[in-house]
Formats: C-alpha cells, sequence, structure tokens
C-alpha cells in the first residue's frame, strides 16, 4: 500500500468523518467516567461502596457492546453511503482500482476508530484512579478497550459489506432485527435467534455477548 | 332544491356526527358493562373450580423417599414439577436428599394463597400447581437443613446458600468491605484471627458472611459436603466435617476463594477477542471482494 496515498485517504477522511469521530470519542470517554460519577454521593445515603460501584458497573454493562454496534455502523455508513448515493462515480474517476480505493478507505476507517478506542481506555484508567476502588474491586479499562475495539471492528466491517450488498439484503438484515426484537417480547419461532446470532462460539456477533463489566470483584 | 330543504340536509350532516358519539359512549358503557360480568363469571367459575378441588380425593405423586399428596385432578401436572424439584435438589445437596427419611408432604389447596382484589376465599387449580414447586422445593430444603446440627440453619440466617456460588461470593465481599470498623478490610487482607470474630460475632453482616463461608465450603468440597456436615454437634465441627481441613484453613480457603477474580466467561476472553477479530478480517474481504466485482 502507498504511504503517501494512504495519508491523503486517511486526511480525507478525517475530516469528513470529523463529526462522527468527535462524537465517538466524547461518548467512550463518558461511559467509564459515568460508571463511578456520583458515587460518594450515594455511599452517603445507601453505604456499601463496593456493592455500589459494581451494581453501577453492571448497570453500565449494555451500554459498551450497544456503543461498539452504533460506532461501527456509524463509520462505516459515513465510510461508503457518499459513494451508493451517487454511484460510486468519484471512485470510477480515480486512476487506481477500485479494489484499491476501498482498502485505502476501509484501513483509514479501521485508524479513525483508534482514537474512540484509546479514549474509552484512558478515560478508565482515569476513573479507576479517581473513583478510588475498594480492595478486590478490580477495573479492567484494558480488556474493555480492547473486547470494544474488536467489536467496533465487526460491526464496521459487516456494516460496510451490507452497504455493498443492495437494498434486498438490507431488508434481510432489518427482517432478521425485527424477529429479534419480535422474540424478545415473548413470540416463540422455535430457536432462539438471539442464541444462534450472539451466543454461538462461531458466530460473528458472539464479541458482543457476555458480560461487558468495567469494575468486577 | 329548496334552501329550506338543502339548510335541513346542511343540519343533518353536521348532526349526524353527533349522534355517533352519543352511539359511541352508550357502546363505551356496554362492553364495560360486559367486562365487568365477565370478571364475575370468571371468579364465579374460580370459586367452583376451586371447591371442585377441595372435595377432591389427594393422590400420591412422586417416589419415595419424597411423595406429595395433591387434589386428584392437579396430579398429572403435578408429577413433571414433583420430579423436576427433587432433581434440582439432588443436583443442589447430592445424595443426602435420597439419605433422608421417606415423607409425604400434603398440598392441599390453600384458600388463602390467591385472593384476587381480595374478593372471595378461593384458589384457582393454575395457581396451586405453580404453587406445588415452590412448596416442594422449600420442604427439601427444609429436610436438608433438619439433618444440619441443630444451631447451622439459625447461625447462616435461616437459609442455605443458593445454587449460584459467585453471588454468595460477591455478597460475601459486599459485607466485609461495608464493616465500618475496619476488621472486615483486615479480614480480606488475610487476617484470618479477624475473619474468625467477624464470623462469631452476631451482626449486620454475620450472615451474609456466613452464608458465603458455607457456600466456598460446598464450592471446594462439591455437593456431597453437604452430606459430610450433616449430623450432629456443633456448627464448626459440621464444617470441618464437611471440608476435611481445620476451622482456620476453611476461613483461608473462604478469605482466597473471595480475594480470587471470577472466572472468564465460557469462551476465554483471548479466544472472544481472537473470533471479533478474525471475523471483521473475514468480513472486510468479503467487502474487497464484493468491491472488486460490484457494479453500481
Amino acid at each position: 500500500m502507498n504511504g503517501k496515498m494512504f495519508r491523503v485517504t486517511l486526511a480525507a477522511q478525517a475530516r469528513y468523518l470529523a463529526p462522527v469521530l468527535a462524537l465517538a470519542v466524547v461518548v467512550a470517554a463518558l461511559i467509564p467516567l459515568l460508571t463511578v460519577q456520583g458515587v460518594d454521593e450515594q455511599v452517603r445515603w445507601w453505604g456499601g461502596r463496593a456493592e455500589l460501584l459494581l451494581e453501577q458497573s453492571r448497570l453500565f454493562a449494555p451500554v459498551y457492546p450497544a456503543v461498539a454496534l452504533s460506532f461501527g455502523i456509524f463509520f462505516a455508513a459515513a465510510n461508503w453511503l457518499p459513494d451508493v448515493w451517487t454511484r460510486w462515480v468519484y471512485v470510477f474517476t480515480l486512476p487506481v482500482s477500485r479494489s484499491r480505493v476501498a482498502l485505502l478507505r476501509l484501513a483509514a476507517g479501521i485508524v479513525l476508530m483508534t482514537p474512540a478506542v484509546l479514549a474509552l481506555w484512558i478515560a478508565g484508567m482515569v476513573g479507576a484512579r479517581v473513583a478510588s476502588l475498594p480492595s478486590v474491586v478490580e477495573a479492567h479499562p484494558g480488556a474493555l478497550a480492547l473486547r470494544f475495539g474488536a467489536a467496533t471492528l465487526v460491526s464496521y466491517a459487516l456494516t460496510s459489506l451490507l452497504v455493498l450488498m443492495g437494498r434486498r439484503v438490507w431488508y434481510l438484515g432489518l427482517a432478521l432485527i425485527v424477529l429479534v426484537v419480535v422474540q424478545g417480547f415473548g413470540v416463540h419461532f422455535g430457536v432462539s435467534l438471539t442464541d444462534i446470532l450472539f451466543l454461538h462460539p462461531l458466530s460473528p456477533l458472539h464479541v458482543f455477548a457476555g458480560q461487558w463489566l468495567f469494575l468486577d470483584v | 332544491m329548496s334552501e329550506r330543504r338543502l339548510l335541513i340536509l346542511a343540519l343533518a350532516l353536521v348532526a349526524r356526527p353527533l349522534a355517533a358519539q352519543d352511539d359511541l359512549t352508550l357502546l363505551r358503557r356496554r362492553v364495560a358493562n360486559l367486562e365487568a360480568h365477565r370478571e364475575v363469571l370468571a371468579r364465579a367459575v374460580a370459586r367452583q373450580d376451586s371447591l371442585a378441588l377441595a372435595s377432591q380425593a389427594l393422590q400420591m405423586v412422586g417416589a419415595p423417599p419424597f411423595q406429595v399428596m395433591v387434589p386428584a385432578s392437579g396430579a398429572p401436572s403435578a408429577g413433571p414439577i414433583i420430579n423436576e424439584a427433587v432433581a434440582t435438589a439432588r443436583s443442589h445437596f447430592g445424595s443426602l436428599v435420597d439419605k433422608l427419611p421417606p415423607e409425604t408432604l400434603t398440598v392441599r389447596l390453600d384458600p388463602d394463597a390467591n385472593r384476587p382484589g381480595g374478593a372471595g376465599p378461593f384458589e384457582a387449580p393454575s395457581h396451586l400447581i405453580s404453587r406445588l414447586g415452590f412448596a416442594v422445593g422449600q420442604s427439601l430444603e427444609a429436610r436438608v437443613g433438619r439433618q444440619l446440627p441443630d444451631s447451622f440453619v439459625p447461625w447462616i440466617g435461616g437459609r442455605l446458600p443458593a445454587l449460584h456460588a459467585e453471588g454468595e461470593r460477591v455478597r460475601g465481599i459486599n459485607a466485609l468491605l461495608a464493616d465500618s470498623t475496619g476488621r472486615g478490610v483486615r479480614c480480606l487482607e488475610g487476617e484470618i484471627v479477624t475473619c474468625r470474630a467477624l464470623l462469631a460475632h452476631e451482626s449486620s453482616i454475620s450472615r451474609d458472611l456466613r452464608v458465603s463461608l458455607v457456600a466456598s465450603v460446598i464450592d471446594r468440597g462439591g455437593m456431597e459436603s453437604w452430606g459430610k456436615m450433616a449430623g450432629g454437634g456443633t456448627v464448626e465441627e459440621a464444617l470441618v466435617r464437611g471440608a476435611g481441613v481445620s476451622m482456620d484453613s476453611i476461613t483461608a480457603r473462604w478469605v482466597e476463594s473471595l480475594r480470587t477474580p471470577r472466572e472468564a466467561s465460557a469462551v476465554p476472553f483471548t479466544l472472544l477477542l481472537a473470533s471479533g477479530v478474525g471475523w471483521a478480517v473475514v468480513l472486510a474481504s468479503l467487502f474487497l471482494w464484493r468491491v472488486k466485482w460490484h457494479h453500481a
């Protein structure tokens, strides 16, 4: 890959994705800070600092995979949808192959995700430090940031693929989401779609499953 | 058509929706009456069912050493529920469940068990069946409790540890960290004498600590530890019998279990991470392949 071409693509993508990028960094940094925020005040009323911290951590656990999924979708959509709407005319006019442009932009998108993952990790470290955690309660900002990065990558790659697949596949994906939601309301289809999509170890969405605990014992 | 007729027609058109409003109000009132009537009927039917159930002969369900007498009409549904409750008890308390003396539990209709809106003393058959699983589970737990030393169950606050040892571990940690005297933290740091003192002393946190200690003995020794703890003597003697080591060692192991972070999920973290990155690479490759062949 040509370094100069990549740098130019990266700079162009960074300018284009700047609002999404800023939002991602702020949101990623906020989650661990919100987890430990206000605990001192609550301890004054309820006591049990460790219990409150663990409870807060459990409360915020589902936010991480949801935000990772959203980031991936946002980044991919911002990266590719303009080309879809303009029917890839800009890409056709470039003096390089389409697959090379796609690779450059895919890689640029991945690099641009890094600040959000780093923000999560740094904010997690800061949050754990300022919260003066009781002994035994451990913070896992590194593991959480790595998992967050992997989940964002999967979401980004999957959405990028879906963008190319056209409307029929989008509707199929949408129908699948609707079915999962319907099943969430207690309608049974014989098999649990949520189990297949998220809990099967070979599922691409398995990285989103499980407990995303920032603080644990 | 004269102007007068036109005016009457226009007025009729305006008045029609107003008349429809009256019709709607009337219909709504009728629907409300019908619903109230249906509720009264449902209660009467439930009361009738309940009376019929109460007059029925009791039938024995289950196999020794644990059987349950239930109203005959509930027997077919009760069988699987009782079997499930006994199987759960076996997975929790091990072979001690089968060593207990034979006992027959009678679950009768309880007129006070379900009073919707405070009306009428009756219990629906479906409610009796849903209550059965809980009643059987409670009875089995009480039977296990009776096999332990007399002071054991009161010592742990009247309930045996939950099946999920991790929950008891977290409760134990929370109790130690909530201790405002600082002894809880010292115990967590490995001061066994302080731990023993906290366990012996009656306080607001002692119950959670004791349940957590018993849960750690069962977690380490397996469900057959219940059988070993059965018999007479003091609580300490029972715990020593169950764990096969001294009380100091039991306490040290308990503190160690509190301090050891929980095991990762069924799928190791690195594998989960690798799978995520791997899938991202596969999906990105598919994307690039698709770009190559994509014709806009």
